[in-house]
């Protein structure tokens, strides 16, 4: 038997040991490069995931019907991103509704009114080739959650507003035909009634008060004339005649006409309206208070008036009106309300339409 | 001997080279994606503003010169699919520089972001 020398022992043992070190670097880099790859997608698709709860929560309006516009949009654009180059394929079932609570975080389910959140969790799948039998599977797959949720602020207070006071749940009734909707609001104490007069403080408003409010808004010179939600307003659902004149007199003399591109097509004036037929298509765009009766709609209306908290805002423009006699009902005003414009500072569980303002991610497990 | 280990040891400076070239790259490219969020978030925030475009391509190229690229020759786009709240498209390509080059890596980053705009 012939020994081999010390050197040649050490040479061999040095190509085993290279070879090693050589399998475990080479695994080792492509754990590395493969898990960072992963992570990028999860990236990218958390990314997709926001954008997509994002856009869909902006839809969420109380209503059945927006929850379904809700994950027909959240898919729409969640889709239209990739993730690690791949197309993604959430669908509509993909995309939970529920209800998300500060502090609690989110439930899937509720009823449409209470609803104010979508999430989304879904996961791409990733190939490994060098590092398949270090993660122990061919794929990865990255996974991501996100949660968009409808925000409840409002605008809180407004520069501007025509002192007319409507009932919140008469705008939460009008959601869901369509973003803009054409009403007629009629003052009176009896019969049909949706709107009042109101003050920016407690108390009935005066009709010389209610006067200069609305000129004021025609003349610009409301700025500064403050009105916050929470704050509680005196109403009058009277007729005031001369304020009812005065609102006439400034749909005629304002310098605003109506905006088809704004408002859609401007309805037909009434065969009684008292507005001079050669300034219809003058309007008044303006905030209109919102205020929060409980139960005022659910009782078929009623007398509006004493004091009621202001809930929120909304634009509308005021284009007709007719106060003097004729046909029934007599008091009233033509109104086209932008439903999207609505916002509600300090609701506590009513709807809220169209404010969103922020979306939340989970961290990715 | 020596010849074994000229041989493994330029074997491993070359790994070793690959891997920090490769995390580098892979740093940046999340920073891209970082970046791209970045600007389609501010598109999406500042439509109502006016020039939202402006505004999503500096914080886009803020964000990659923050991260180390050369965020002031990035092309950045950003298309508005008709008027809002129509889908924003935000995309990057960003030139990426090896930092040693003896190991191929791409020369571009390229990310994008689609957001629907605030209604």
């Amino acid at each position: 038997m012939q020994l081999r020398n010390g050197s040649e022992r050490r040479a061999g043992s040095i190509v085993v040991l290279a070879i090693v070190l050589l399998v475990s670097v080479v695994g080792f880099t492509a754990v590395g490069v493969e898990g960072t790859l992963a992570w990028i997608t999860r990236m990218e698709l958390q990314n997709a995931l926001d954008a997509g709860t994002k856009a869909g929560a902006t839809f969420l309006d109380g209503t059945s019907g927006g929850i379904t516009l809700a994950q027909q949009n959240a898919v729409a654009i969640a889709n239209r991103n990739t993730a690690g180059g791949q197309t993604l394929a959430i669908t509509s079932a993909d995309v939970e509704t529920g209800v998300y609570t500060s502090g609690v975080g989110f439930a899937p389910g509720g009823t449409p009114a209470t609803v104010n959140a979508l999430r989304i969790v879904h996961s791409v799948d990733v190939a490994t080739s060098f590092a398949s039998g270090a993660f122990d599977t061919p794929v990865l797959h990255p996974t991501a959650t996100a949660i968009g949720l409808r925000a409840t602020v409002g605008a809180g207070e407004a520069d501007c507003f025509l002192p007319i006071a409507v009932p919140q749940c008469v705008i939460e009734d009008l959601a869901g035909a369509g973003t803009l909707e054409d009403t007629m609001f009629v003052f009176g104490s009896s019969g049909v009634n949706n709107a009042a007069w109101v003050g920016d403080s407690t108390g009935t408003p005066s009709a010389s008060w209610l006067q200069s409010q609305i000129s004021s808004i025609v003349d610009g010179t409301c700025t500064g004339q403050t009105l916050s939600v929470g704050t509680d307003v005196g109403l009058n659902n009277g007729v005031v005649v001369p304020a009812l004149n005065e609102l006439d007199a400034a749909v005629e003399s304002s310098t605003t006409t109506w905006s088809s591109s704004i408002w859609g097509s401007l309805p037909g004036q009434w065969s009684d309206s008292d507005i001079d037929p050669t300034k219809f298509g003058n309007v008044i765009e303006a905030n209109i208070v919102m205020i929060d009766v409980p139960g005022w709609c659910d009782a078929g209306g009623g007398p509006l008036s004493g004091d009621a908290p202001v809930s929120g805002f909304v634009k509308g423009a005021v284009y007709d009106v007719h106060w003097q006699g004729g046909a029934a009902p007599t008091k009233r005003f033509g109104m086209r309300i932008d439903l999207t414009t609505v916002s509600e500072g300090t609701d506590a569980g009513g709807p809220n339409f169209g404010v969103v303002s922020y979306v939340t991610s989970n961290p990715v497990r | 001997m020596m010849i074994e280990f000229a041989l493994v040891v330029g074997v491993f400076v070359v790994l070793a080279i690959g891997v920090v070239e490769w995390g580098s790259y892979l740093i940046s490219r999340a920073a891209v994606v970082g970046a791209v969020r970045a600007g389609a978030s501010m598109a999406v925030a500042t439509h109502s503003d006016g020039d939202y475009t402006g505004a999503a391509i500096a914080v886009t190229q803020a964000a990659l010169t923050a991260a180390g690229l050369s965020g002031s020759t990035a092309v950045v786009s950003v298309v508005l699919e008709g008027a809002a709240p129509s889908p924003v498209v935000v995309q990057v390509s960003v030139d990426y520089t090896p930092m040693v080059g003896l190991v191929p890596v791409p020369v571009t980053i390229q990310a994008s972001e689609v957001m629907l705009m605030d209604r």
